[in-house]
């Protein structure tokens, strides 16, 4: 399988209490095209750091960040916010769902972004929905979905310009356990379906254990466990 | 429409109160300006409309001094320089017992000569029915328009009596003229148009006109006709191409004009402060939903946009509004500029609000501007909002809380640059304006450091008073500094400046009373009907100085002659005395009156002049300064060139007055009038009765036809402050609309910040807070606020108070003002900022007593 991502010697750190405090340590790291990964780790270990810069939100002090064959960590703020909006899909922990669109809307925003919604556009964001089981709740508002139902929006809106790379910070950790098992249900499946590879950040063993590899970071390090 | 801004525009739509407020604040200052502009833009066009309407086609007149032109310099005019086209005209004002706050614009005319200048009057039947011969041949014949003779009450054979500087006299309209558009019923409001001789005789004008009107061929053939004409004047009379004397008028609107321009843009300023403020909050609101937004890949520049539109849409619909309701208040703001500019400057009838489509859009364009740029801040924030924000939420404060020294630094930088440009030795006032915005800036970008500092000594206090909730309350106007900041900023922007503008117009009516005090030293004063009240500009017989010396009880007089004169192409108003050395203690020199004696003396003779101080500051004219005034008979000379003796302290004109000795002005100009007389009656502290009993007798000597103004002492004192308050109507107006909108924006203010709250007071309200505490720590917050934008206020007001006293007043008008400050003004401010910041609490502490903890948990 060709690999979608390769991070090369990356190093982050943060300025604090007058010191620099560094997160990431020289990581190296490969996933490979329609791979699923989770990433554990301890808090503050630097797993979100690593997601924004797998998504170029953020930019690494050192060391080369490439995917999909993009090199991010040349490219500028601009072009990083570019590549972001066509290849990558994201699921928060708290959903982010954006409160002044129904749930229609939030799912064709990443194809508005994209340059326009097009008929299939739509078709595709209405086939996700019914996919996750909101095939009626489309013009609801995000505040009248439950945790679990919002987070399905998420994970179609994350998916609905089928992006090559999806990062998904702690899906469920806002989520009781239950929910959170159907959620992620659901996110295997679509997943699996686009093709695309998908970096899950958990602190959750049982979600975990659904991903083809994990990852955890350790003293600004990525290592593979074990399976 | 695309999502993000339907996003954006929903989040406006959910948001009502915020969006109201937002509108409000543009709409108010939208409005304050229109109205003041439209205000001085219809007097401005209203003067100009005058004049054209008087001047009709003329390209040049012939003028003369306070004396007049000759009538007979027509006829050799006519003959000796061949000109055909010429036209006397006789300029006055009169007043209608009918309606005496209507002063009536009398021009004398000669029918005959008419045609070429103004058609409408000219003799025969003309093609409306009026005709302009009958002036001639109706003995007190007058022409008006419809309007005019409408308020007059008085149709076409009807009578009207008028009082003119010097007599009563009957007149009998002959014709009414009906104006064919706005502009013509602008130019005919208040036109009185008599006979040249009629005119002559109820002005006491026997023998002269104030003008000949020329209309001379373009080209070297006017030149020519134009020194033919020169070289037949006599001394004192000049010729001049029109316009030049209403370019003089309106230069002398010029600071008055801008002065009020300045004001209404300080609401617009505060409109700004409460656009920014509700954009900053809305901008903040949604760091969330940007930083989602930034995630899922819209671009910094997307984003910026969108906040620009949002605020392009709240400013011009803001603007809009404004508009309607500037249009609505210009229409009362216009009469009392009106009342003013007729109080202190010049008679200009205003026929109603001048609306140009070019005004219309220009102010569209300022409100949607100010909008926007109070948008950039915000927007630039949106811009630098980043993705992470959708995860780490507490990062907004954290870099909020890194910019306070920044913005502290930039404030002091601010407030220097404005130190700098009000110390500029420059006159100009649009330089002391920029220098007082620029405080204004400046002392807002301190206020977080300020407040940072000003809390860590109120939560100790606080804590001791209310315990936690008063601790929370304090250190709560901190953690939120992204929130509380503009919010502070706007609070004490708005009213401070309220409080300046009171401290100045307390300091220059403080400084008014005692000039009067000090200058009004006669027990009586007299004059003519004036039209202008801040100066007398009516006459009195020229007799009536000796007569009244001669009454029992009169143990001096001081005579006066006041006239306006071309100068230089600029009018310079003269006044001639005749002084009583018990009204030479009248006077308060500023410079040069080191040996008071030595310098009446010299003035007695004739050596110089004495200058008001505007007089002195507009013309850069300092003691020892040599002025010179055109149009004196000195045919050698050319003009008379005296000196300035000394400076002295006077409130009376804007523009400044000369004073010369009447010898000095009878030797120069031909003109025996006189304007007012200063009596003094024996024993100090003369009773109202003597008064009255020494005017009962100048009326009698007087005679029935001749309508003589006489006010005891306290009488002229309290007209005088009268007409000082009429002048500051206007400022105060523009005082207490300016005080709204800072009312709206600590209100608007305060109440979005405890709005957005709710989440947090919902946590409160489920660990078991109960809604009174809610209510109590609301109350709290919002009360330090208040308290800490009071207190702030004190300071930065007492600042700018002293800015625009000592700088911009001085560059406007020339004044120096006494700083006059009561303790109520800044109570009224403190009051102002904590009223606002309890009364922003009420709504927020009552809808969160009465939701379910679990609601407002649910959040938005």
């Amino acid at each position: 399988m060709p690999s979608l991502v390769r991070l090369e010697g990356v190093t982050r750190a943060f300025p604090e209490g007058g010191r620099l405090r560094s997160v990431l340590r020289g990581v190296d790291l490969e996933l490979q095209q329609g791979e699923s990964v989770a990433l554990l780790g301890p808090s503050g270990s630097g797993k979100s750091t690593l997601l924004n810069l797998l998504c170029g939100i953020d930019a690494p002090d050192e060391g080369r960040v490439e995917v999909a064959g993009v090199a991010l960590h040349d490219l500028s703020e601009r072009e990083r916010t570019l590549f972001r909006r066509d290849r990558i899909g994201f699921v928060f922990q708290f959903f982010n769902l954006i409160p002044t669109l129904t749930v229609e809307e939030n799912l064709l925003l990443p194809l508005e972004l994209r340059g326009g919604v097009t008929s299939e556009g739509r078709t595709r964001a209405a086939d996700l929905l019914e996919r996750v089981g909101l095939g009626d709740r489309g013009r609801s508002w995000p505040d009248r979905l439950s945790g679990g139902e919002q987070q399905r929006v998420a994970i179609a809106r994350a998916l609905v310009h089928t992006p090559d790379l999806v990062l998904a910070d702690e899906p469920t950790g806002n989520l009781d356990q239950e929910t959170g098992r159907r959620v992620m249900a659901v996110m295997d499946e679509l997943v699996a379906e686009s093709g695309a590879t998908v970096l899950v950040v958990t602190h959750s063993p049982e979600l975990a254990a659904r991903m083809d590899r994990t990852l955890v970071l350790r003293n600004g390090r990525a290592e593979d466990l074990a399976p | 429409m695309k999502l993000r801004r339907r996003a954006g525009i929903r989040h406006l739509l959910y948001h009502p109160w915020q969006l109201g407020l937002s509108l409000l604040g543009v709409a108010l200052g939208v409005a304050v300006v229109v109205a003041t502009g439209l205000a001085v833009e219809s007097s401005r066009q209203a003067l100009r409309v005058s004049v054209e309407t008087v001047s009709g086609r003329a390209t040049h007149r012939v003028v003369g001094g306070p004396g007049g032109v000759p009538d007979s310099l027509a006829a050799r005019l006519g003959i000796g320089a061949g000109v055909r086209m010429l036209a006397p005209a006789v300029e006055g004002y009169v007043v209608s017992p009918v309606d005496p706050s209507r002063p009536l614009h009398i021009l004398g005319i000669d029918p005959f000569s008419e045609a070429p200048f103004r058609p409408w009057l000219a003799g025969g039947p003309a093609a409306d029915g009026v005709d302009g011969a009958r002036l001639v041949t109706t003995p007190g014949g007058a022409i008006l328009g419809a309007e005019t003779a409408s308020a007059l009450g008085v149709e076409e054979g009807g009578r009207l009596v008028v009082q003119g500087g010097a007599r009563t006299a009957v007149i009998e309209v002959v014709g009414i003229l009906e104006a064919e558009d706005r502009w013509s019923r602008s130019g005919l409001l208040d036109l009185l148009v008599v006979d040249v001789a009629e005119a002559q005789e109820i002005l006491g004008r026997e023998g002269v006109v104030d003008r000949l009107d020329l209309i001379l061929p373009p080209g070297e053939e006017g030149a020519a006709l134009r020194a033919r004409i020169e070289a037949l004047l006599p001394a004192g009379t000049r010729v001049e191409a029109v316009g030049a004397e209403a370019g003089a008028m309106q230069d002398m609107l010029r600071a008055f004009d801008l002065n009020l321009r300045a004001l209404s843009l300080l609401a617009l300023v505060f409109g700004i402060f409460l656009i920014y403020n509700a954009m900053t909050f809305s901008v903040v609101q949604r760091r969330g939903m940007l930083g989602t937004l930034r995630a899922l890949g819209t671009t910094r520049g997307e984003l910026v946009r969108g906040i620009l539109a949002e605020g392009a849409v709240v400013g011009f619909t803001g603007s809009v509004l404004g508009l309607l309701a500037g249009i609505v208040l210009g229409r009362g703001l216009v009469q009392l500029v009106t009342r003013t500019i007729n109080d202190l400057y010049f008679v200009v009838a205003v026929e109603g609000v001048a609306l140009s489509p070019g005004f219309l859009f220009r102010s569209l364009l300022l409100g949607t501007g100010a909008t926007l740029l109070a948008a950039l801040l915000p927007a630039w924030e949106a811009g630098s909002a980043s993705p992470r924000e959708a995860m780490a939420r507490s990062s907004v404060e954290d870099r909020v809380r890194t910019l306070v020294p920044r913005a502290a630094v930039a404030g002091v930088i601010v407030l220097g640059v404005g130190a700098v440009l009000l110390a500029l030795p420059t006159p100009g006032i649009e330089v002391a304006f920029g220098g007082l915005f620029a405080l204004i800036l400046g002392m807002a970008l301190l206020i977080p450091v300020t407040t940072v500092v000003l809390v860590g000594f109120l939560r100790p206090a606080a804590r001791r008073i209310a315990g936690v909730i008063g601790a929370m309350a304090a250190r709560g106007v901190v953690t939120s500094l992204s929130r509380t900041a503009p919010a502070l900023a706007a609070l004490v922007v708005a009213v401070s400046v309220t409080v300046a503008l009171g401290v100045m117009i307390q300091s220059f009516r403080g400084s008014v009373v005692g000039w009067l005090d000090t200058t009004l030293v006669a027990d009586v004063h007299v004059t003519g009907p004036s039209v202008v009240a801040a100066r007398p500009d009516g006459e009195i017989p020229p007799g009536l100085a000796g007569t009244a010396r001669g009454f029992p009880g009169v143990v001096g007089v001081s005579s006066y002659r006041s006239v306006a004169l071309q100068s230089g192409g600029v009018l310079t108003r003269l006044l001639a005395v005749e002084l009583d050395p018990r009204g030479e203690a009248g006077f308060e020199f500023l410079a040069g009156g080191e040996v008071r004696d030595a310098v009446f003396a010299a003035f007695r003779a004739g050596e110089g002049f004495l200058v008001t101080e505007p007089f002195a500051f507009h013309r850069g004219l300092q003691v020892g300064d040599t002025l010179s005034l055109d149009g004196a008979l000195d045919e050698e000379a050319g003009a008379l060139e005296r000196p300035v003796l000394a400076v002295f302290r006077d409130y009376g004109s804007e523009a400044g007055t000369v004073l010369l000795s009447r010898d000095l002005y009878d030797a120069h100009w031909t003109d025996e009038r006189l304007t007012s007389l200063a009596i003094f009656l024996d024993g100090s502290g003369a009773s109202e009765e003597e008064a009255a009993r020494i005017a009962s007798r100048l009326r009698e000597a007087a005679g029935p036809d001749t309508p003589l103004v006489i006010r005891s002492n306290t009488e002229l004192r309290e007209r005088s402050l009268e007409v000082f308050d009429r002048a500051f109507e206007v400022t105060r107006v523009l005082r207490w609309l300016a005080f709204v909108v800072a009312f709206i924006a600590v209100f608007s203010a305060l109440m979005a910040l405890q709005l957005e709250r709710r989440r947090e007071l919902g946590v409160l309200r489920a660990q078991g807070m109960t809604p009174a505490q809610v209510w109590g720590l609301v109350s709290m917050q919002t009360g330090i606020m208040g308290g800490i934008a009071g207190l702030l206020a004190l300071p930065v007001g007492a600042v700018l108070a002293l800015v625009m006293i000592l700088v911009v007043n001085r560059r406007s008008f020339g004044w120096t003002l006494e700083v006059d400050a009561s303790p109520e003004l800044f109570l009224q401010g403190v009051l102002l900022a904590v009223a606002g910041a309890i009364l922003a609490g009420i709504y927020p502490s009552w809808r969160m007593a009465r939701t379910s903890p679990a609601e407002a948990l649910r959040g938005e």
